[in-house]
């Protein structure tokens, strides 16, 4: 299982477009990929699951995956959080 | 009896009407299983999943094939929740668990699914839990064995009546034959009244207890613009509103027949009646009105609702679109203007005092080059595809205008060098809205190819009205002789100028049919207008000879008061056109 805090920073959080990039992404995974955030964990391949998680700008999250390409799963939803800032 | 509702989308009918039932009450059907038949309910799940989905792509491929995008994409949205992993394994669980039947479970995660969304209290979320809600009931009635009313077989007119009227029936249903639409729940924001406008259907929502007023086969009469439901309707009335629905109707036929026609005067004076558009899809809605090009593209919205900039090949892309719609026909594209009441987070603006006096539009791109660059670029090679005019938003001065062109030609010199196609002789004109760029038009008309009035600023800044402030509405009138004159001198300014240059307009007054003889007198050589208003001006424009336009206008500003402008208008249209303002 791999862990890694990231800080989201665009002005929308994962909202509309963030959040179906993000789920776009997830898809792609090999591994189970959950999102911490409050205390919830939010299936990170669900549009209901991610939306339902309401967060916002300067929300504090934990990207988890586990599975055969956990590595390359966290590196990649990480990026992608990294280009919404741009 | 009349009901009272929302007002949602405007039209008026009287038709039959026709009831969509709700779905029948769950409780009438198992609401446990014994642990045997897991495997059989979770089959069944499974297959009306698949029935659901079935459906949805048969509705969305039919909204394709007729060209209708937001159809389309709407369902196309609900077809992928269909499949969430959270409804999958949310309702599996509940059968598998704790043995409830499938459809109790699909109940009950949709429900949850939905209030969660709707709990979130943001405009955007509220419609996917409608969404969630959609789906979930279409999955159940697929379960109940409820067969769906095939909502686009209707061949008789009706007003559809139901509990709600959920997006994907409106997406589903026959537009030429279905009248009107009334449900109990939903707002003038719902993807249900987003549908009615688009699709040309009276519907009045949120009209409380209609179910329990009416039977199928009942007259009904819907006044969407109103938000008005009448149950009663004596025979005498009927006919006169079959008299009024009439007569709007043969107004929208003899509406159309000018699509084809040029905006030209009875005398033999023409005009380029051209169209406002919010995006490259308005140009091909514009096409099809027949309009002469586009006015004002208001590029902002291409800025709106993302984390970051389009890119300058996404923004070529929406241009060259737009431009392909409207071949050998200008399409004037202006620059962002954000600020003021349009905010964009990822520009991390300051909060001001005096937005509209403040860092905005131009203001923004003058200091921001390389936003302004891409921008330009993209336009640049657009132009490639047609006639394509650039124009800059809020210049008070010439140093500005000034200052843009030089970016527009490093722009070019860029394109140049990277040996990239584009518009060599792209011209360039502003919005004339802030009073110092009407006085000094003489000063600015040497630099540019064009001016715009943007009658909605121009009237604002020049009367000191702000136009958001409801407490000083009645104080914003475009006719007010201080505003009149400033339009005169920008319009005999170009017109003085000869040249090819000329002067338009493309704020709001340009589509009020009160000012429309006004403009034309004063010798306004382009009128860009809301879609919906380009029919109407036309009819106006084509029905008098330039010779009454120009005394009208002479009239006019002799007149010392809005007031008494305006109601001398009104007198000066001709009584035949009355009937279609």
């Amino acid at each position: 299982m791999v862990e890694r805090e990231v800080l989201i920073n665009n002005p929308t959080g994962l909202h509309a477009r963030p959040a179906s990039l993000l789920v776009a992404q997830a898809a792609k995974c090999k591994s189970k990929v959950s999102i911490l955030f409050n205390n919830k964990t939010i299936n990170a391949k669900s549009m209901l699951s991610v939306l339902g998680g309401g967060i916002r700008k300067g929300s504090k999250i934990v990207i988890v995956a586990d599975g055969e390409d956990e590595q390359d799963a966290v590196e990649s939803i990480c990026n992608l959080i990294a280009q919404f800032e741009e | 009896m009349l009901f009272k509702g929302i007002g949602a989308a405007p039209g008026l009918a009287v038709a039959p009407c026709l009831i969509v039932q709700p779905l029948p009450d769950i409780n009438t059907f198992a609401q446990v299983i014994s642990r045997e038949t897991v495997d059989e309910e979770l089959n069944r799940f499974s297959n009306a999943v698949e029935v659901a989905s079935g459906q949805l792509e048969a509705i969305r491929a039919k909204a394709e094939a007729a060209g209708d995008k937001t159809r389309a994409d709407i369902i196309g949205a609900q077809a992928m929740m269909l499949t969430d992993p959270m409804l999958d394994e949310g309702v599996r669980e509940r059968i598998t668990d704790q043995l409830y039947s499938a459809v109790r479970a699909v109940k009950e995660v949709a429900e949850e699914q939905a209030d969660i969304l709707a709990g979130l209290d943001d405009p955007y979320m509220r419609e996917r839990s409608a969404d969630v809600k959609d789906i979930g009931n279409r999955i159940m009635a697929v379960l109940m064995g409820v067969q769906e009313k095939d909502l686009s077989a209707i061949v008789e007119d009706v007003i559809l009546v139901g509990r709600e009227i959920t997006p994907s029936q409106m997406a589903s249903l026959n537009a030429e034959k279905v009248k009107g639409i009334v449900a109990e729940i939903g707002g003038k924001t719902s993807h249900t009244a987003i549908l009615a406008n688009n699709m040309e259907i009276a519907a009045v929502l949120g009209c409380k207890d209609i179910m329990s007023a009416v039977s199928d086969g009942q007259a009904l009469l819907i006044n969407g613009g109103a938000g008005i439901v009448e149950t009663e309707i004596t025979e005498e009335r009927k006919a006169s509103l079959q008299v009024e629905i009439q007569k709007r109707h043969r107004i929208k036929e003899s509406l159309n027949e000018l699509i084809h026609q040029p905006a030209r005067t009875r005398d033999g004076h023409t005009v380029e009646l051209a169209a406002n558009i919010m995006g490259p899809d308005g140009a091909v809605k514009a096409a099809k009105l027949g309009a002469d090009g586009v006015g004002l593209f208001r590029t902002e919205f291409l800025f709106m609702d993302r984390t970051s900039p389009p890119s300058e090949e996404e923004q070529y892309e929406a241009y060259s679109k737009a431009l392909k719609a409207l071949p050998g026909k200008p399409v004037i594209i202006r620059t962002m203007d954000i600020g003021g009441d349009k905010e964009i987070a990822y520009l991390n603006l300051p909060k001001e005092e005096n937005p509209f006096l403040g860092y905005r539009a131009i203001r923004i791109c003058l200091q921001d080059k390389p936003l302004f660059k891409t921008q330009l670029r993209a336009i640049l090679r657009a132009g490639v595809h047609g006639r394509a005019l650039v124009m800059y938003p809020m210049i008070a001065s010439l140093e500005e205008v000034r200052a843009a062109n030089q970016l527009l030609q490093e722009s070019k010199d860029e394109l140049r060098a990277e040996i990239q196609a584009f518009d060599e002789n792209l011209q360039a004109g502003i919005m004339v809205e802030i009073p110092s760029a009407a006085v000094t038009a003489d000063l600015l008309i040497d630099d540019v190819a064009f001016f715009s009035i943007g009658s909605n600023d121009l009237t604002q800044y020049t009367l000191a009205v702000d136009r958001m402030n409801e407490n000083i509405s009645s104080l914003y009138n475009h006719f007010q002789p201080g505003v009149l004159r400033l339009i005169r001198m920008v319009i005999e300014t170009a017109n003085r100028a000869g040249r090819g240059k000329f002067a338009g307009m493309c704020g709001e007054m340009a589509s009020d049919p009160l000012a429309t003889l006004l403009l034309l007198g004063m010798g306004m050589t382009e009128f860009s207008v809301n879609p919906s208003a380009l029919l109407k001006i036309k009819k106006i424009i084509t029905s008098v000879d330039m010779e009454y336009a120009r005394e009208v206008a002479e009239k006019a500003m002799k007149l010392s008061t809005a007031d008494e402008i305006s109601t001398y208008l009104a007198e000066a249209i001709p009584a035949e056109l009355r009937e279609y303002l």
